[in-house]
């Protein structure tokens, strides 16, 4: 049995034909997972640092810890999209370059993030957390990294922590008017 | 990615001398792991639908957030921490015990359980890693063979009651001598 975290993405062109897609394991859970899971399972806090590189240290056993579903248009926590392409290090808190919320030039408009409830078979147990946007920028966006940004809270105040980024193998454009959806799965598997 | 971890298992003679010592890589996570993962993904205190698993006695429960995944247990506790047990069935994701787990205590058959303690090594080159570890004595008056170890976790279930659920398990086969013990440690890594 291992846990495994894999993830697809997906490229739609302004009439929501996909015009590519993208599966692979993803190798990048971050030390902050670590921490705010051995936070949960000792229910002792930890120092984390959050997405801006501030620590924190956020309430262990707490209902908030790990959250990764985020609204509409919001970006401090769900599936992220970004620009840079540096190596992952084990120690990033954040994307290099994440991509903003809007329509702007270099913005994405942010669907809600949402996972699905875990699905069970002989060999595996799985879940998705998946996140769609839309670039309404008026240009080509090019994504080269992708993430996810969970909440943890301190003192009743919701911080914000990378705890998975992937650079992709390759960059993926999405053209002006097209989206990306962005699929993390999360499995046990035998 | 794979999370990459062993399970260390040192058994020691009554005079604390080491009488083997293995590794193993971890292979354990069980379905109970992936939903309580799930549940604190959606921070729900009612998840719709509903997110439902065996607890430790095999009862179908609804998660919710919170205290999941806790197994910080105290000496002598055994609803949560570090289990470990005598039956050698190969591993099922779907299994939520142990087959046979050792009750605590000093008679036939028992162990005594020490707290299950926590280590954060932190990063080391690419790796991040923290260790689960519990000391559990046997002086039940003869020797005791180990087979199976796990971790049994305290979790919320809707209403916010406490249950238990199992969400490792791993086989070691180990003979335990009378007056001697068993130290089983989880190292959980992630590896970039």
């Amino acid at each position: 049995m291992s846990e495994l975290l894999e993830y697809e993405v997906i490229i739609t062109d302004k009439d929501g034909k996909v015009i590519q897609r993208v599966k692979g394991p993803a190798r990048s859970y971050l030390k902050a997972y670590n921490q705010l899971r051995l936070g949960q399972m000792s229910n002792v806090v930890q120092t984390v640092k959050d997405t801006g590189g501030t620590n924190r240290t956020p309430t262990a056993g707490d209902t908030y810890l790990l959250g990764m579903e985020s609204a509409e248009d919001v970006v401090t926590h769900g599936i992220r999209y970004g620009t840079g392409d540096t190596a992952v290090d084990i120690s990033d808190y954040a994307l290099e370059a994440p991509i903003g919320q809007g329509a702007g030039a270099g913005q994405l408009d942010h669907y809600i993030c949402q996972a699905g409830s875990p699905t069970v078979s002989a060999t595996e147990s799985a879940f998705e957390l998946k996140r769609g946007a839309v670039n309404g920028s008026g240009d080509t966006i090019i994504v080269k990294e992708i993430g996810v940004y969970a909440i943890a809270r301190q003192a009743a105040v919701l911080y914000y922590f990378c705890i998975v980024r992937d650079v992709l193998g390759a960059p993926v454009t999405i053209p002006d008017g097209g989206g990306i959806t962005v699929i993390y799965t999360f499995k046990a598997v035998e | 990615m794979k999370i990459n971890g062993f399970t260390t298992v040192i058994v020691r003679d009554r005079d604390g001398k080491v009488l083997s010592r293995k590794r193993l890589p971890l292979r354990s996570f069980l379905r109970a792991y992936n939903h309580l993962l799930c549940v604190q993904t959606r921070f729900e205190t009612t998840p719709s639908p509903a997110i439902r698993t065996n607890d430790t006695g095999g009862t179908l429960r609804s998660l919710s957030p919170g205290s999941d995944w806790r197994c910080n247990a105290g000496v002598g506790t055994t609803l949560y921490g570090i289990r470990v047990g005598t039956d050698n069935t190969a591993v099922d994701i779907a299994q939520y015990a142990l087959i046979a787990a050792i009750a605590e205590g000093a008679g036939g058959g028992q162990m005594n359980h020490l707290v299950t303690s926590f280590n954060f090594i932190g990063v080391v080159g690419g790796q991040c890693s923290f260790e689960i570890e519990r000391v559990i004595e046997n002086n039940s008056g003869g020797a005791i063979g180990v087979e199976e170890v796990g971790i049994y976790s305290r979790a919320n279930t809707v209403g916010d009651t406490n249950r238990y659920f199992c969400i490792a398990r791993d086989l070691h086969s180990e003979a335990v001598p009378d007056e001697g013990s068993i130290t089983v440690t989880y190292t959980i890594r992630v590896v970039a």
